[in-house]
C-alpha cells in the first residue's frame, strides 16, 4: 500500500521534468502563420500534400543562409512528389532587427524562395516542435488516418559550408523513405547552427 | 638610420609577440579532455565569430578567467568557424580581442558525428558551454548564452562545492 502511495508524486515530478514539444512519432495539430505575401498558410492533414518539410530558418544565420539555395532545390524536387518545404522565422526580430518580417518579404522575393516563409511571431511553434536552431527540419507524414506524423528531427545533410562535399542527404532520405511507404532510418540528426533567438 | 630601422624592427618584433595565436585540433583532443581526470575546472566554450551571442559572452569568460588561478581554473574558447574564413575572419578577431583564454579550432566538419561525442543532449546550436572537473566526476553543460552573473554563479557553484 505504501507504494502505490508515492507513485503519484512520482508521476507528478516526472511530468515536471517532462518536455512536451513534439517528439518522433507524435501527432503534430494543424496551425497556421502569416507567410510573406499576407497571407495565412495552413499546415494541415486535411490538404492534399502527402507531408511538409517543416524548417526552422532566418534572414541573418550565416548556416541558414548557406542552405537557402538547398531549401529551393528540395523544394522543387519534393513539392511535385507531396512533400513541399515550408520555412518558419521564429526569431525574436526586436534584437535582432535582420530576422524582421518586413526583411522576410525582402529575402524571400531577392532569393526567390518558391516555398511559403512563415512568421512565428510569438515563437509559439518553435517552442511546440522544440526547435533549437537554424536551420532545423521537421519532417511530418501525412498518415492514413488523417494526422500529420513527425517522422525526422535534424540537419538537411552532413556539411554546410561544401555542398559539393556533402555525403549523406538526411532530409532525402527521410522523405524517399516516407515516399516508398518504409520507415525513415536515421530518424534524429544534429548539426552545428545558430540558436534561435529567444524573447527575453 | 640605424637607430631608427633597429627601433621599427623591434616595434615589429615586440608586436607580433602580442598577436594571439590558436591551435588546430581534432575531435579526439576535446575528447581527451573531456574525460581527463584534471583536478581543475575546465570550461569549454563553443562560439564562432558569426554567433553573436557567443561573442557577446567571450568578455565574461575572459574576466572569470582571470580572477581564478589557472590551477583552478582553466578555459578553452573552441572555435568551430569555417576553415575556409580562418583568415578572413577568426584571425582578425583575435588579433583584435587579444584573449587571455587558450583558442583551439575545431578541424571537424560531420556535425551529427562530433557533436553527440562532445555531449550527447547538445542540440548543436551556439552557443554552447562545458563545465568539467574530472576528478570530481563533474560534467555539466549549458546551451545558450550567460551573463557575468550567471556564469560566475555556475563556476564558483561548482569550486566551492568540489
Amino acid at each position: 500500500m505504501k507504494k502505490l502511495f508515492f507513485l503519484p508524486l512520482i508521476l507528478l515530478s516526472l511530468s515536471i521534468f517532462a518536455q512536451d514539444n513534439y517528439k518522433i512519432g507524435d501527432q503534430v495539430m494543424p496551425f497556421k502563420l502569416k507567410n510573406v505575401d499576407n497571407t495565412q498558410f495552413l499546415v494541415s492533414p486535411a490538404n492534399p500534400w502527402k507531408g511538409y518539410i517543416i524548417v526552422f530558418t532566418c534572414n541573418h544565420c550565416p548556416f541558414s543562409i548557406l542552405y537557402e539555395d538547398r531549401l529551393i532545390a528540395l523544394d522543387k524536387k519534393y513539392r511535385p512528389l507531396g512533400f513541399p518545404v515550408v520555412a518558419i522565422n521564429s526569431n525574436d526580430a526586436s534584437v535582432y532587427p535582420d530576422d524582421s518580417f518586413e526583411n522576410m518579404v525582402i529575402r524571400s522575393k531577392e532569393k526567390g524562395f518558391n516555398f511559403p516563409y512563415l512568421h512565428d511571431e510569438t515563437q509559439e511553434f518553435a517552442k511546440k516542435f522544440g526547435a533549437t536552431r537554424t536551420p532545423h527540419v521537421f519532417v511530418l507524414n501525412n498518415a492514413p488516418d488523417g494526422k500529420l506524423i513527425l517522422e525526422y528531427i535534424g540537419a538537411i545533410d552532413d556539411n554546410a559550408k561544401e555542398p559539393e562535399n556533402v555525403t549523406v542527404r538526411y532530409v532525402e532520405s527521410a522523405v524517399n523513405a516516407l515516399l516508398e511507404g518504409k520507415e525513415v532510418v536515421e530518424k534524429v540528426t544534429k548539426a552545428i547552427g545558430c540558436s534561435i533567438k529567444w524573447k527575453e | 638610420m640605424t637607430k631608427l630601422f633597429f627601433t621599427l624592427m623591434l616595434g615589429f618584433f615586440l608586436m607580433s609577440g602580442f598577436g594571439q595565436s590558436f591551435r588546430t585540433v581534432k575531435l579526439n583532443e576535446i575528447t581527451d579532455l573531456i574525460e581527463s581526470e584534471n583536478d581543475s575546472l575546465l570550461v569549454i566554450n563553443f562560439w564562432a565569430t558569426w554567433c553573436l551571442p557567443c561573442v557577446k559572452e567571450i568578455p565574461y569568460f575572459e574576466e572569470l578567467g582571470k580572477k581564478y588561478n589557472n590551477h583552478q581554473l582553466k578555459i578553452i574558447l573552441v572555435n568551430l568557424d569555417f576553415k575556409k574564413d580562418i583568415d578572413t575572419k577568426l584571425i582578425p578577431f583575435l588579433e583584435k580581442h587579444k584573449l587571455n583564454s587558450t583558442v583551439w579550432f575545431l578541424d571537424e566538419t560531420n556535425a551529427n558525428s562530433f557533436i553527440p561525442k562532445i555531449e550527447e543532449n547538445w542540440s548543436g546550436a551556439l552557443p554552447f558551454t562545458l563545465f568539467i572537473k574530472g576528478s570530481s566526476g563533474i560534467k555539466k553543460w549549458h546551451e545558450g548564452s550567460f551573463t557575468l552573473d550567471s556564469l560566475n554563479e555556475q563556476i564558483s557553484n561548482i569550486l566551492l562545492n568540489h
